[in-house]
């Protein structure tokens, strides 16, 4: 199989963008990528774009809001991991030797659609009886609490840190810091989850183009990160009482992308990971191993997942914290990670790492842990 | 004998039998996995033919939350459970609000309205669970 790097990154800035279409956000997180990989839009041999509730023939519109047109375009729906997807798919194509060079994109316009809690598909049983996503959450984190003596305090710990962090990345929703007695004093949303442990409505775009080995010596890219795997997994049928702390899924996913790259849980220095919900930031950080299964809202509390911390986790500021298009969400967790990669993070800058992982994961349906899956890891 | 009342058509499915309520899911008729609502083709060995399967009447509350924002067809707060049933199946199941769930106590089905309102706003008699008063407490 071929390797497949990074060579190019762009995106919008992350937040409520009513006045603007979803093509037209594309198009700028697409021409930014190609401009930063220094490549031209005839060289992209093929596309995929992920995004959740944009209508038919997304691709084709922001591509085609970018002057592209004529190329193989797939659009890829995959829940919130819609974006990672369209990177698994183009790397996947890479990685066979069918193309050289291929962009993958993610898009989401919301806040001109949607208000409120997002909901499972109106044709599923658990959504026709009031399950919202931040249901769903909430009673994860309420087993967490449970189980582990994990406390409020603990899980507004991740909320404020991932709002500080967002308050130094310039694309993200949320400007300014939120202490943990403001997370507690926000109203509930889905008991025990207030308002800010919970991704708000977002719009946003983000692009990557991505390369084979073979081209990277061709065009010698100085700036080149190496995405060392790229793994998609679906959540299986649920048999049983299967313990809701433990993401199986996330877990599945994880030990194939570090099989593929030769790695463990140990060598990861930092990661991005799909914080929907403060306890969404815990069951998957411990779900890929990066912390002990039920210490990790106790260790933020301490610290340890700051962006100066033993192992920082969202430091682009998470969705909780840069935002959430449904569809971009995927895409802008790796371009962070490429941003720390290339040590081009100013201000949030996490010294020394060399491997990054960014895990991707939403969704809901009725008798399954958890829809779409991804997660790509990302080394120098 | 009490008449037997079923029905399958809402979102919920589950069938009366005298005083009792219980939820309509299936077992595998190879592998003997259990599911809610009923799946023909099972989840676990891909055996397609199941049997029907009751859940119920009495089940564990598993985990719960109370919902402060959804969507425009529920009226909020409401209280969401996920209950264990000896059936080895775990459903969604709307919790009677009027006491503070607990997780790990004893909970029976019943029908009760809401939170779905119908398109008039009326609230819709679904299958919910409510706490077992124990019978001490009940003297």
């Amino acid at each position: 199989m071929n390797d497949v790097y990074v060579i190019g990154v762009g995106m919008t800035p992350f937040g409520k963008h009513p006045d603007r279409t979803a093509a037209d956000l594309a198009a700028e997180a697409i021409l930014g990528a190609l401009d930063d990989a220094g490549v031209k839009a005839a060289d992209i041999e093929a596309a995929w774009v992920g995004h959740v509730f944009q209508g038919m023939a997304m691709g084709q519109r922001g591509l085609g809001a970018a002057g592209m047109s004529g190329l193989p375009i797939t659009n890829v729906e995959n829940a919130c991991s819609s974006g990672s997807t369209a990177i698994f798919d183009a790397a996947t194509a890479l990685k066979a030797g069918i193309y050289d060079v291929v962009l993958a994109c993610g898009v989401e316009l919301l806040s001109t659609k949607f208000r409120g809690a997002l909901a499972p598909d109106e044709s599923d049983i658990e959504a026709q009886i009031g399950l919202t996503m931040p249901a769903v959450y909430a009673m994860r984190a309420r087993r967490h609490m449970e189980q582990y003596g994990t406390t409020s305090r603990m899980l507004a710990a991740i909320a404020s840190k991932n709002k500080f962090n967002a308050s130094l990345n310039p694309l993200a929703q949320f400007k300014k810091p939120v202490s943990v007695d403001e997370v507690l004093a926000g109203r509930m949303i889905a008991d025990p989850l207030h308002l800010h442990e919970c991704a708000p409505v977002s719009d946003g775009a983000a692009a990557v183009v991505l390369i084979s080995g073979r081209k990277l010596n061709q065009l010698g890219a100085s700036r080149a990160v190496r995405l060392a795997a790229s793994q998609l997994r679906s959540g299986k049928l649920e048999v049983g009482l299967p313990d809701m702390t433990i993401e199986d899924l996330t877990w599945r996913t994880a030990e194939a992308a570090y099989r593929d790259a030769g790695l463990g849980p140990e060598d990861v220095g930092m990661a991005e990971v799909h914080d929907c919900f403060s306890i969404a930031e815990a069951t998957r950080v411990e779900g890929l191993k990066l912390y002990p299964r039920g210490e990790y809202p106790a260790r933020v509390e301490r610290g340890e997942a700051n962006i100066d911390g033993r192992l920082p986790v969202n430091m682009s500021g998470g969705l909780l914290g840069k935002g959430h298009p449904l569809g971009a969400t995927g895409v802008a967790q790796v371009i962070e990670i490429v941003k720390q990669l290339r040590h081009e993070a100013e201000g949030r800058q996490v010294e020394g790492a060399r491997v990054g992982l960014a895990h991707c994961r939403g969704g809901k349906a009725r008798g399954v842990e958890g829809t779409a899956c991804t997660v790509n890891i990302l080394t120098i | 004998m009490a008449e037997i009342q079923e029905k399958t058509n809402g979102p919920d499915h589950y069938e009366i039998d005298g005083a009792n309520i219980y939820l309509l899911g299936s077992q595998c008729s190879a592998c003997g996995a259990a599911f809610y609502p009923e799946q023909t083709v099972c989840g676990r060995c891909g055996h397609r033919g199941s049997e029907s399967l009751r859940l119920g009447p009495d089940g564990i509350l598993y985990t719960w939350t109370r919902v402060h924002q959804s969507t425009p067809e529920f009226k909020t707060p409401y209280v969401l459970s996920y209950v264990d049933f000896p059936q080895n199946v775990r459903v969604l199941v709307p919790l009677v609000d009027n006491a503070e769930p607990k997780i790990g106590m004893a909970v029976k089905l019943v029908l009760a309205p809401g939170p779905k309102l119908s398109h008039d706003g009326q609230p819709v008699e679904l299958v919910h669970v409510a706490p077992v008063i124990a019978k001490e407490e009940q003297l």
